[in-house]
């Protein structure tokens, strides 16, 4: 087990937003947790990337406590979090911006290594290295930010809503490359309101209610079941 | 090649550095103290322009650090007449603790409160040097102040004076553009970009942000403390929110993240009232020709986009709207 999530409580002030949730990761797959709006999603990621702290519950990676550990020992362990809203830094350049990714990267080698991967993975991008992040489209600037976080060496990389404000067929390409970045050996934990897409290429996902987990499976499982069909995917 | 691009970028800076250099040869008394006020808003203009430009948060209360600035080294010669070289770490540590002191929410919140929090706190710094009576004798203010000391070598010329100023406006523009081209900087620049992307890239936003207000009331303790010396006396009064705006305008006038424009910002608030003076008709009313000036400038600058005037108000609406659909999502 890559990553074990024990009763996470977290609350936004007096508003509680996860109410015990549990689950696990198993390396090498694609674990995906769907759910409406303020399901508690991003707050889960914002937790487990640590920005925001847990009141209650116990997170470990590889065998190790970190439910106490800073966001940026987090990202040196390889637990790197992609987030909400294509949060690229607009005035860097793209380069710059591939680079900020590689902060806690200290081997120059291993970041020029990430740097050419990257560009094969997206080579949309590789033309654009000295234009200001600010001025790509949409997809490109969600593209750089998957980029950026996989600058990191992402063991696992947790990524929320990455086909937000999307055309249906950059999500497809998205979620493409995600599949594509899974099989070269990261581990992704995917949270969608596309339900759709995001059981399509998930090993397991959960669905998440007002922040609790109320069903799990396999994605096959789910994209059948009944609820799931009513809810989420407009059956 | 690579020298010729430093020569292009500082070129502005050395033309004005070289200009103020040899201008006491042709001025008189009064010309040459106007002078010397622009070289001291300029240390304290781009100090803010550091916090502003590079760190991305508007105070609206620097005042503060100049007067602390300031008072430090006066109450220092009052109490123990001690002179301007011995006063300088002090003068240094103090304003550097103020900006810490000032740094410690500000890595918790962003807009307004940013606002409301350096607003109050230079009320509260003026607050208490009007009322520290037996420190700093209150709303008398402390006179007499003699010329800069240092090490047993009096300024009791006003050219020397003007000479040490630039001296440290020199080192001011130096330091905050190696600052800039740092590690430092771009993390900086990185957090004010977008914070949350920052964080997740495993950026410590706490620290950077009380590096970039220590560092930055350091240099405007530094030009207070060079003004107290200049004026002889300091008084509550002088350090006013308008000391504040007047250095936020010179920033604003020469573009954020840019240091030599903000000199360029700094001498041109200061001269040009004195030079507005002459004018019979004009002087009447050049309060209003100083406001005119500077809306044009502005305008220029595209600091206020006027022909975009629309576009930047289609983007404060929906960047509001984004605002509040987030908010919503993250419960």
């Amino acid at each position: 087990m890559l990553l074990e999530v024990n009763n996470l409580h977290t609350y936004y002030g007096n508003i509680k937003a996860l109410r015990g949730v549990s689950f696990h990761v198993n390396e090498g797959e694609i674990l995906s947790f769907i759910g409406a709006n303020g399901a508690g999603k991003s707050t889960l990621m914002n937790t487990l990337a640590g920005t925001l702290k847990p009141k209650q519950g116990q997170i470990i990676f590889q065998g190790e406590d970190i439910t106490k550990m800073s966001p940026r020992d987090r990202v040196r362990k390889g637990f790197i979090l992609c987030p909400e809203g294509r949060q690229i830094f607009p005035k860097f350049t793209v380069e710059e911006n591939l680079l900020m990714g590689a902060y806690t990267v200290q081997d120059k080698n291993l970041i020029k290594q990430n740097y050419n991967k990257v560009f094969e993975l997206f080579p949309q991008i590789k033309d654009r290295q000295k234009q200001m992040a600010g001025t790509l489209s949409g997809g490109e600037q969600q593209m750089l930010a998957i980029s950026r976080a996989l600058m990191g060496n992402p063991h696992i990389l947790m990524l929320d809503e990455p086909s937000l404000g999307l055309s249906p067929i950059l999500v497809e390409q998205i979620f493409a490359l995600i599949e594509e970045i899974n099989k070269q050996g990261t581990t992704i934990l995917l949270v969608e309101q596309n339900a759709m897409a995001a059981l399509e290429i998930s090993n397991r996902a959960y669905v998440l209610e007002t922040g609790e987990i109320t069903l799990t499976g396999t994605g096959k499982e789910l994209l059948e079941n009944e609820m799931v069909v009513k809810s989420y995917l407009g059956g | 090649m690579k020298n010729t691009a430093l020569l292009k970028k500082h070129l502005l800076f050395i033309i004005i550095a070289v200009s103020m250099l040899v201008a006491p040869l042709f001025t008189n008394a009064y010309q040459l103290r106007i002078l010397i006020s622009a070289a001291l808003a300029m240390i304290f203009a781009m100090s803010l322009n550091l916090l502003m430009g590079i760190g991305g948060t508007v105070s609206f209360g620097h005042a503060a650090f100049y007067s602390i600035g300031a008072y430090t080294t006066a109450v220092l010669w009052y109490h123990f007449k001690t002179p301007y070289s011995t006063n300088f770490i002090p003068v240094i540590l103090i304003t550097g603790l103020a900006g810490l002191l000032l740094s410690l929410p500000m890595s918790r919140i962003t807009g307004r409160y940013v606002t409301i929090i350096t607003l109050s706190f230079a009320e509260i710094v003026n607050l208490i040097i009007k009322n520290w009576d037996p420190v700093t004798l209150g709303q008398m203010g402390i006179v007499g102040i003699p010329s800069v000391n240092l090490f047993g070598h009096v300024l009791k010329d006003k050219r020397e004076f003007f000479y040490l100023t630039m001296l440290f406006v020199i080192l001011t523009y130096i330091i905050m553009n190696w600052l800039v081209d740092s590690k430092l900087g771009r993390n900086l620049r990185a957090i004010s970009n977008d914070a949350i992307a920052a964080e997740a890239m495993g950026i410590k936003i706490f620290p950077y942000k009380v590096i970039v207000f220590t560092i930055s009331a350091i240099f405007a303790g530094i030009a207070g403390s060079l003004y107290a010396h200049l004026m002889s006396y300091v008084e509550p009064a002088t350090f006013n929110a308008n000391l504040s705006f007047e250095c936020i305008s010179m920033v604003v006038i020469g573009g954020l993240g840019n240091f030599a424009g903000t000199m360029v910002g700094a001498l041109f608030l200061k001269i040009l009232p004195e030079y507005l003076r002459q004018f019979e008709f004009l002087f009447k009313y050049r309060m209003i020709a100083y406001g005119l000036v500077l809306v044009i400038v502005m305008w220029i600058n595209h600091s206020i986009p006027g022909t975009k005037l629309k576009n930047a108000i289609s983007t404060r609406i929906s960047a509001l709207f984004r605002k509040k659909s987030a908010e919503a999502e993250e419960v």
